[in-house]
């Protein structure tokens, strides 16, 4: 076909048709010419088709598909979830709009139409966007802090408005949805996404994910942040031991409190003293994270684990514990009370001045008695009873997985700032300095047969799908677990006899109270205290132990008057909400 | 000097007669050429079909891409705007107006099988070797001080409850 159409024949040539045969390979040379021509006309249509009669089409199509390529180019945090999966902290985002006001203008050939176009959606004035504009620089900020929705709004219209020069600039913000609940346990995240205090400060590695770069505020360097890391990884998903409703529950708890005994500040926690699990922890003041810059900086602190306090009387569980463990008393053993005991050359009194003759170990705790505390330190010496100090954790940190916390101030003999009385008053909880959580701790450690936990707070880690659990971990042996029953055998009767106000109907009860002084320069300040309780229920199968920390309480100072009552409520919440058994139900035929 | 044109549009005879003219062509070169451009057309075309097939694929990803990282965007604003209407002032403020108030104490019913020894049964989780705390332990008190709600409490229980619920 192609040799016909080309003139190469296989039939013979005739004599006389030289001529026509010379003009053939002529005619073959047109043939090929022509099909180049119109190969080489039908590109040249199709680009003048492209380049000219769909030009406009073809941009705008280009550039709709480069304004929908708006990458957040910074991971996304992990999310924060209470027990129960309860949403505390998660990442939204919010979108600056950006300019170049070269480009804009000279892809929109009527300017003036695009500002009251697009001017409204952004919520701005028509002046503010043309100033914007026309402001001369290459690049130019026009709104910050642009909201999800108002995005959405202009991305569904981005071929009416012509965004052409306009560019996103999508950025994650951290969000807390319950606002103020749990501040002190989450933390914050600042501007520069960078975890402060609490869960955030401390597990900030693990939520911030990959690909990371550092976004700048300088407006002129914000075009280098467009540069997309390849590898961008969320950050893990922490789930808390926290649960919401208690959380809830404990800081209302805390603000009537404070109200009613008109006092300023204070804390409460609980724990599951089998686990070490924080089920809630709460503060006040508090502030919420949402508008942490809106906040006094001394707000940010978690006072349940980054302020110290001299414990007062609660610590009596420590020294008893020490003292029955040690095998120097029992809580048979008698003393004989006489108001006063000196030790170290310093007289030690009892809370109300007053003598009770001829007492054993029990009413010692129950009546807290400061002289029998210190009977039991003396008894035991030095070396053994700040072993015992030193056991149940005080001095040193409790390891709980949130940023900021202290160790507290345990003096020990040997350090220059120790003295012969201190071993008669720290048994008392004066002279040393713990944080509320070491406290709460140390008598977990009792509540669960003797075993000192790692208090915890994060239970879970989801890291991409896969489920990483934080098991309990046991930190040592404080006491052994005879010790451990002895001593809230003991705190059960100091609760019957001595504190009804802690006192819960079918639930056995172990806990006790803690009248602290404030330490001044030089002294001890004489009209305020601090009010605190420490308890746990079923006494012999504690399902939560409570902490209750009141601070300069002004209608009335004692624990027993202003602590207890709080931990009464929340024990009774508790019960009910945790679904724990009354101890008269909980039967076991011998 | 020569009088040879520097360019010819029409065949020219030069020398000899048989010599064949510049711009001929003859059939098997011809019928080659036009092979190899029609070859070279047709590899051009599938090349060209082929990367605009890919950059159409790789258009339609991105888009993808962008559409799932915008879904996720929306998601995460839903999620937080499903948590703070879950919020417990507010589940609290909701109820309120549903007219249901706050839960009363759960009343525990003891139900004990009819071959259980009470007066043999003790409390689980007492340290029984130790005497000091049996003797110490106020077991009767607290079981004397735990009285069971009778079915006349429970009912009067309920009707509260209920009025409650119904706004009175």
């Amino acid at each position: 076909m192609v040799g016909k159409l080309l003139g190469h024949s296989s039939s013979p040539r005739k004599a006389g048709e030289e001529e026509g045969q010379r003009e053939k390979p002529y005619r073959r040379f047109l043939v090929i010419a022509a099909v180049l021509i119109g190969f080489t006309i039908f590109v040249v249509i199709q680009l003048i088709r492209w380049q000219v009669f769909q030009h406009q089409q073809l941009v705008s199509i280009a550039e709709a598909q480069m304004m929908t390529q708006n990458t957040a180019y910074i991971p996304v945090r992990g999310d924060i979830l209470d027990r129960h999966h309860h949403l505390l902290a998660v990442d939204i985002f919010e979108y600056s709009l950006w300019a170049s006001p070269q480009e804009v203008i000279s892809n929109n050939h009527d300017i003036g139409k695009v500002i009251p176009q697009l001017a409204p959606v952004l919520e701005m004035t028509t002046d503010e966007l043309t100033n914007a504009l026309t402001s001369g620089r290459p690049y130019v900020l026009v709104a910050d802090h642009v909201h999800q929705q108002i995005w959405s709004a202009i991305d569904k219209n981005q071929a009416v408005l012509n965004m052409t020069g306009f560019y996103w600039e999508i950025k994650p913000k951290r969000m807390y949805p319950e606002g103020p609940l749990g501040a002190h346990i989450l933390g914050f995240v600042n501007a520069r996404r960078e975890g402060y205090f609490g869960v955030e400060g401390f597990y900030d590695h693990k939520l911030v994910g990959k690909g990371s770069g550092q976004p700048t505020s300088d407006e002129n360097d914000a075009f280098t942040d467009l540069y997309q890391p390849l590898d961008i990884r969320p950050g893990s998903t922490l789930v808390l031991t926290v649960d919401r409703t208690i959380q809830y529950m404990l800081e209302n708890e805390l603000i009537l409190a404070l109200k009613t005994y008109k006092a300023p500040s204070g804390s409460i926690i609980v724990m599951a003293p089998k686990s070490g699990a924080i089920l809630g922890m709460a503060s006040f003041p508090t502030f919420d994270p949402n508008h942490f810059m809106d906040t006094s900086q001394d707000r940010f602190a978690n006072p349940a684990i980054s302020q110290q306090y001299e414990p007062g009387s609660v610590f009596k569980v420590v020294t008893m514990a020490a003292g029955i463990d040690a095998g120097v008393v029992t809580p048979r053993t008698t003393f004989n009370d006489t108001g006063r005991l000196e030790v170290g050359g310093r007289l030690i009194y009892n809370w109300d001045r007053g003598s009770n003759g001829m007492v054993d170990m029990t009413v010692v705790l129950g009546k807290s008695l400061n002289t029998g505390a210190a009977f039991v330190s003396t008894t035991l010496g030095k070396n053994r009873f700040y072993t015992y100090v030193r056991r149940f954790g005080f001095g040193r940190l409790t390891g709980v997985d949130m940023a900021g916390e202290i160790p507290g101030t345990a003096k020990l003999p040997g350090d220059s700032e120790w003295h012969e009385s201190d071993l008669g008053t720290n048994a008392f909880g004066q002279g040393i300095a713990v944080t509320p959580l070491q406290m709460l701790n140390s008598v977990a450690a009792v509540a669960n047969r003797g075993q000192l936990m790692k208090p915890y707070i994060v239970s879970q880690v989801i890291e991409r799908g896969q489920v990483i659990d934080i098991k309990p971990e046991v930190i040592r042996r404080a006491v052994s677990e005879n010790t451990a029953e002895l001593v809230t055998a003991m705190l059960v009767q100091a609760v019957e006899n001595e504190i009804s106000q802690a006192y819960l109907p079918g639930y056995r009860v172990a806990g006790k109270t803690g009248t602290a002084e404030i330490p001044t320069l030089g002294g001890y300040k004489s009209d305020e205290t601090i009010a605190s309780f420490i308890g746990y229920a079923p006494a012999f199968d504690p399902q939560f132990i409570v902490l209750v920390k009141i601070d300069k309480p002004h209608t009335s100072q004692w624990g027993s008057k202003v602590a207890a009552p709080v931990f009464q409520r929340i024990a009774e919440f508790l019960v009910d909400y945790m679904d724990i058994a009354p101890d008269t139900v909980v039967l076991n035929s011998r | 000097m020569s009088s040879k044109p520097l360019l010819l549009f029409h065949p020219r005879l030069w020398g000899h007669e048989n010599q064949q003219s510049s711009w001929s062509v003859n059939a098997k070169t011809a019928t080659g050429l036009v092979l190899c451009i029609t070859l070279l057309s047709l590899v051009g075309w599938l090349y060209l079909t082929q990367a605009s097939q890919i950059a159409t694929i790789e258009s339609h990803m991105q888009e993808s891409i962008s559409d799932i990282e915008k879904l996720e965007r929306e998601n995460a604003l839903l999620r937080y705007q499903i948590a703070q209407l879950e919020t417990i002032p507010r589940i609290q403020a909701k109820s309120s107006q549903l007219g249901l108030g706050p839960m009363h104490r759960k009343a525990t019913i003891l139900t004990v099988p009819g071959d259980f020894d009470i007066a043999e049964a003790t409390p689980v989780g007492v340290p029984v070797g130790s005497k000091d705390i049996v003797i110490a332990a106020p077991f009767a008190d607290i079981q004397s001080s735990f009285s069971l709600p009778s079915l006349l409490e429970l009912w009067n229980e309920v009707k509260v409850q209920f009025e409650t619920w119904l706004g009175k």
